[in-house]
């Protein structure tokens, strides 16, 4: 739904890839495979649809900003086909019987002047999110994954805490030794989330120094990660240049990549076609234009977007119905949507937690576990089954819904699509749509003032409950008015679990099933994406967590 | 005249005050917030970062201390931009707006008021039927339908100019020709229609009676009187150019200010909506000014009579 949301553009790449990269390894040049060997010039160029809003990590809340971070700075881990890789940490930390105390030694490495990363950097990095002087914007993610006192320090009607970042479980016990304390046992998501801006190191030195000018330009910061930024223009794109500084530069292949900003797809798709650019993500007409074209270019995965309908039964009584609610979901034929509409991988979907995201301790998939392709929706007819019953219980003949949704060309056919669908199955609904712009849109949302709201969600962290936990009784994104017992129960209970990660993810498949047999929402699709990318450009990926394009180990080959 | 031009400055300041507190006060009945992760964010959040940002205030503090920081030429940091102030943005990127708008509308000017001339001239035969069908074509094909074309014709099938950039001259002509379409249809229109009219008239006739040569005619008499109506439009012209070249500014990645001003919008960047309608208002209120004063140079009628008025 947001068109930046911080995770809008990740996807997940794992099928092509991780061929590629079990082929290849870690190390280059010798690993080429199908004859094809390493181009001399090693330059990648793409466009973004975006300028770069902030290289501030605290400020960071877009995906433009997330990458390009992603690219130049390095956290204890670093997020590479959707699995975490130990970065600067050297290797697996030491973790108490208890899992509430982690021990990171981290690994010899410097910034970009040269100077070596320490555990301070560390400490001062996490404080620095949590200061409010320095407003930071997506801090809650201390508070989600259990950092002692970290919920307690973001909380402005804490007297005792708040803003006290000084109490936060981080501790550097010597110059390479860093030391994280948690309220309860670490959740399982964490070394994935250290990857994120929010958990980098920072040096107060120079942040102190650069004052007011920190992170407004290329010079105005260090780097820690494989790239550092070299130019920066304004509107027009930025460059990269191989880090020779970062610890594993030799598994950095590219000497330099461009980026420019072109905001129009027709633009970025004649670049490509010029040569100009390396890769172009798709949509609409494009996509099957460029099917036909160079059908060889084209990649296809699904991210981790999901996208359905919020069903208001807190303001209106009808939608409190359980079969009324099953049959505006059984009215909509979710697999012709992406079909007619998207044609670009996205998925039909009856679920709440998306595919292909994160694997249990069993190792198997979120949706292997629980209904691989969602619940059941029905049929049309099972639609109509559905409505006759409400339409009895209800007493009623005819229903008016309101739709809401966020404006825009592209929403203005979905919602059609969907209205109509909505209209045709149930004879006597009459849906009205009312296109608003974003914010006014979340404003009408939290204030309840719909029927139907079409809504979008993406990932903080690498965890089913960045699905579930939403929709708790008491919590403010629950705009549904839906109220389960035993799904909050189900949840709390998950949240104390993280000391026991079998009957963690046990509780979070049941607390799915609850859901889902009670129709608060109606899911429709994963959302999935089609890009085109020169053959001569390996192992480059667009993960579902991570960075929005991973390119650090990226090279390019003569054929 | 120092009295008129004066008198048109006042005007203009008060013009000028009277859009910022306007613009402040309707940007406020904007429902939401600048923070882009709003929909991740709890009320307690929000609130949270709305008190950093000094946006808890009442609007008429928050309107004084705009205006103060204004006077002290501080116009505040973006939302959008993590913090950078929005005078760098507005500097960085207006010139380059600047720079497009004004390419288009001398090119645009100066070719429409060649072809204006001439159709004028040939009032009624096939240069002037030509003239006006090349007119009204660039004056129904909207501009981004013009850019889109040229960027395929000679940017992918014949690679003469480049795709999409702002550098060296050769990623200044598409762009620059997209846009002065528009502006070259409306003024060989406008010079066309004037040319007939003036050359109608009695003065004329005169003109030709006292056995002056032809081009004297035409480039004293006649030209000269026709320009008067064409400078009218010129102004408010160059200001739309300038500030509405939003497409095409986004078809060929220029780093103009064009696509700031929607984006700020749609986002709830206070500080550059504010920035963005101060730099566009104060533009097209100085341009009129500008049209005001040439007026008086090429018509003393109005000089005259603007001073007393």
């Amino acid at each position: 739904m947001r068109k930046k949301a911080k995770w809008s553009l990740v996807l997940s790449f794992v099928l092509a890839l991780s061929l590629v990269l079990s082929a290849c390894g870690g190390s280059g040049s010798s690993s080429s495979n199908a004859g094809s060997t390493l181009a001399k010039n090693q330059v990648l160029n793409l466009a973004s649809t975006a300028d770069i809003p902030t290289l501030d990590p605290n400020l960071a809340t877009d995906t433009t900003s997330t990458n390009v971070i992603d690219m130049t700075e390095s956290g204890l881990t670093r997020m590479h086909n959707d699995k975490f890789a130990w970065d600067l940490s050297a290797g697996a930390p030491k973790v108490s019987a208890d899992k509430k105390t982690v021990t990171f030694k981290l690994r010899d490495a410097k910034w970009s002047d040269g100077k070596t990363i320490t555990a301070q950097d560390f400490v001062y990095g996490w404080h620095r999110q949590n200061d409010p002087a320095a407003k930071p914007a997506y801090n809650f993610l201390f508070a989600a994954s259990g950092i002692k006192n970290a919920a307690k320090i973001e909380d402005p009607t804490n007297k005792k805490f708040y803003g006290k970042y000084n109490l936060l479980g981080i501790k550097a016990l010597d110059a390479k030794t860093l030391q994280v304390q948690f309220d309860q046992a670490m959740p399982p998501f964490f070394y994935s989330i250290l990857s994120q801006p929010q958990f980098l190191p920072l040096r107060a030195d120079f942040v102190k120094k650069q004052g007011k000018n920190f992170a407004m330009g290329p010079s105005n910061l260090i780097y820690s990660g494989p790239f550092v930024l070299s130019s920066w223009k304004k509107g027009s794109g930025w460059t990269y240049k191989k880090n020779p500084n970062y610890w594993n530069a030799k598994a950095t292949k590219l000497t330099k990549v461009n980026v420019q900003v072109q905001t129009s797809l027709a633009t970025r798709v004649n670049l490509y076609k010029t040569g100009k650019t390396d890769v172009v993500n798709l949509t609409g007409d494009f996509t099957n234009s460029m099917k036909q074209s160079n059908p060889k270019d084209i990649h296809t995965s699904l991210n981790s977007g999901t996208f359905f309908l919020y069903i208001n039964q807190k303001t209106n009584k009808n939608l409190k119905n359980l079969n009324l609610r099953k049959a505006i979901n059984a009215a909509i034929d979710r697999n012709s949507f992406v079909k007619v509409l998207f044609n670009d991988g996205s998925l039909g979907s009856n679920y709440v937690v998306p595919k292909g995201f994160t694997a249990g301790p069993d190792g198997k998939d979120f949706r292997g576990d629980n209904p691989a392709n969602g619940y059941p929706a029905g049929t049309t007819a099972d639609a109509k089954t559905f409505w006759n019953k409400a339409k009895k219980e209800l007493g009623i003949k005819k229903l008016n819904l309101n739709f809401l949704s966020s404006d825009g060309d592209q929403y203005k056919q979905w919602d059609q699509y969907l209205a109509g669908q909505l209209e045709k199955n149930l004879p006597g609904v009459k849906v009205t749509i009312n296109q608003q712009p974003w914010a006014n849109y979340l404003k009408l949302n939290q204030e309840f003032k719909f029927d139907l709201a079409f809504s979008g969600w993406f990932p903080d962290y690498q965890d089913p409950m960045t699905y579930l936990d939403m929709w708790t009784s008491d919590n403010p994104q629950n705009t549904t008015g839906w109220s389960s017992k035993k799904f909050d129960a189900l949840i709390n209970k998950a949240k104390a679990e993280t000391a026991n990660p079998t009957k963690r993810w046990n509780d979070m498949l049941s607390a799915e099933k609850t859901m889902m047999a009670d129709y608060p929402i109606v899911p429709i699709y994963q959302s999935g994406y089609t890009w085109a990318q020169k053959p001569t450009v390996k192992n480059f990926s667009q993960p579902s967590y991570g960075p929005q394009y991973d390119f650090a180990q990226t090279y390019i080959t003569t054929k | 005249m120092g009295k008129y031009i004066l008198k048109r400055i006042f005007y203009m300041l008060l013009t000028f005050y009277v859009v910022i507190t306007l613009t402040f006060l309707s940007m406020k009945l904007l429902p939401g917030t600048p923070f882009q992760n709003a929909q991740k964010l709890t009320p307690t959040q929000l609130n949270t970062l709305k008190h950093y940002y000094g946006l808890d205030q009442p609007v008429i503090v928050q309107y004084g201390k705009y205006i103060w920081n204004f006077i002290h030429g501080d116009l505040g940091t973006s939302f959008q931009f993590g913090n950078t102030p929005v005078t760098s943005l507005l500097f960085q990127q207006f010139p380059v707006s600047l720079d497009l708008g004004i390419e288009a509308m001398i090119i645009g000017t100066i070719i429409g008021i060649l072809l204006g001339i001439v159709a004028g001239l040939h009032h009624g035969k096939t240069t002037d039927w030509s003239a006006m069908i090349l007119a009204t074509f660039g004056f129904s094909i909207p501009s981004f339908i013009f850019a889109g074309i040229l960027q395929y014709c000679l940017g992918v099938l014949v690679q003469i100019f480049p795709v999409a950039g702002w550098g060296g001259p050769m990623t200044h002509v598409l762009p620059v020709t997209s846009l002065a379409v528009g502006v070259l249809a409306e003024v060989t229109i406008f010079m066309r229609t004037e040319m007939v009219e003036v050359l109608n008239q009695d003065y004329i006739v005169t003109a030709q009676a006292k056995g002056l040569t032809r081009s004297a005619v035409v480039f004293k008499h006649a030209v000269r009187n026709a320009l008067i109506p064409v400078v009218t439009i010129l102004g408010p012209m160059t200001a739309a150019i300038i500030t509405g070249s939003v497409v095409i500014e986004g078809i060929f990645g220029i780093p103009g200010i064009g696509k700031q001003f929607v984006s700020s919008i749609i986002t709830n960047d206070y500080p550059m909506i504010m920035g963005t309608t101060e730099l566009y208002s104060g533009l097209f209120i100085l341009t009129i000014l500008i049209v005001d004063i040439l007026y008086g140079v090429i018509d003393p009628r109005i000089r005259i009579s603007g001073g007393h008025s």
